[in-house]
């Protein structure tokens, strides 16, 4: 089922408010915590490499990467 | 104080541009526009005198004193002054008026101090990064470039008709993208621009709210031009070499990355660009073009808020670096 008609079931909401082109939404990443830094992801059937930003350092993978980031970690 | 610096707190674009403010010697106050509020806590007014008192987050600032506003991402929004509950009140008993009394209250307050900031020389504006696609659409055929063939329709019916004229058409947002997390996986979820087939059509109810359709133009690159002040940068993207990118180069090919390279565009496009920008009020956003197999420029959307630093990075634009020269340049000539 679209995640989108699934989450308008679960919340009660009608089908028929909703403009088409939410309809299309699509799943693009997966959160992550702090521990998960670092670590592989499995998004789309395609893996990705979760990376921060830290202080003023970028770091980022060597492989595919996702931009997910925990916001707290980049607060000046 | 120099420069107030607005952003949420995750918009890592912000703490680069900030550093490179830092590094440019500008005194400036990083406002979390997502986690502080606003207070007015005194303002005087006289003929020959003026002073604004502004609280912003844990610190109050003089507005007289500064010169600069930048409008980064999210909103300056005014604290609550009242924590009572109005809710389902008589207009006319003792708290229905003086609910409407609040209401008015705080109305001022807002107009207040968004004057105050508005009235700053700026960059952005104090809105969500939101803007209307169809106005913008009509600036842009104003200003002499070039659209794709639009409908905005309740009905199913002129949908397959716009479908039979097209051959291939898409849909998007009327205004920001809508997004969500589904927290029992974790999963982040995004609108994106998405081609619609007659199976789509066919499933569609015989009306429906007010969506948008448009052409989709076939493209030989996909253009992400970033406007300030008169300065354009554009990036190319080669996103049609994969079926995922080449609706919406967004929906990422992890395994085989777009090619971004930096482009110039027609002077002919450029003065389009900044003839719109300049309809639209804006001093700062990003734009999506398509350069088409018939070497036709096609203007899509501007975004005041948009994201930039990706294609900065692969074109080494630098584009922190340069909002900062700018700000600092502006402050300079204010001071």
């Amino acid at each position: 089922m679209n995640e989108v008609l699934h989450q308008l079931d679960q919340n009660n909401i009608s089908p028929e408010i909703i403009p088409l082109d939410i309809l299309f939404t699509k799943k693009r990443l997966q959160q992550i915590d702090k521990e998960d830094i670092g670590s592989k992801k499995q998004v789309n059937n395609i893996e990705v490499k979760a990376i921060r930003y830290s202080g003023n350092k970028k770091i980022m993978p060597s492989g595919p990467i996702s931009t997910c980031y925990n916001p707290e970690l980049i607060i000046k | 104080m120099d420069c107030i610096l607005i952003a949420k707190a995750n918009d890592f674009t912000a703490k680069s541009i900030h550093e490179w403010l830092v590094n440019y010697g500008v005194d400036v106050h990083r406002y979390i526009s997502d986690v502080e509020k606003t207070m007015i806590s005194h303002i005087t007014l006289s003929t020959d005198n003026k002073n604004y008192e502004f609280d912003l987050g844990n610190s109050t600032f003089n507005m007289e004193n500064i010169p600069f506003v930048y409008f980064k991402s999210g909103i300056v929004s005014l604290s609550n002054i009242t924590n009572s509950n109005f809710n389902s009140c008589s207009l006319f008993n003792f708290k229905g008026r003086l609910a409407y009394f609040f209401t008015t209250y705080e109305l001022a307050m807002k107009e207040i101090c968004l004057n105050q900031f508005e009235s700053k020389v700026k960059i952005g504006k104090n809105n969500p990064g939101r803007i209307n696609k169809i106005n913008v659409l009509e600036a842009a055929i104003k200003a002499g470039l070039q659209i794709p063939d639009t409908i905005l329709t309740t009905k199913k019916e002129k949908v397959r008709e716009f479908l039979n004229t097209h051959i291939s058409i898409i849909t998007k947002s009327l205004d920001i993208n809508f997004s969500f997390a589904e927290t029992t996986e974790g999963y982040l979820y995004h609108q994106l621009t998405s081609k619609v087939t007659l199976k789509d059509i066919n499933s569609f109810p015989v009306t429906f709210p007010l969506t948008l359709f448009q052409k989709e133009i076939k493209k030989i690159i996909e253009l992400r031009i970033f406007f300030i002040n008169q300065k354009i940068f554009t990036a190319a993207i080669f996103s049609q070499n994969s079926h995922l990118t080449e609706s919406d180069y967004r929906n990422y090919n992890h395994e085989n990355m777009n090619r971004v390279i930096p482009f110039n565009l027609p002077q002919e496009i450029m003065n389009k660009l900044t003839k719109l920008m300049k309809n639209l009020g804006l001093e700062s956003g990003s734009i999506d073009m398509i350069l088409t197999p018939n070497q036709e420029y096609v203007f899509l959307e501007v975004n005041p808020n948009g994201q930039f630093m990706a294609n900065s990075d692969y074109c080494n634009f630098y584009l922190d670096r340069e909002i900062a020269r700018e700000i600092n340049y502006n402050i300079r000539m204010a001071i």
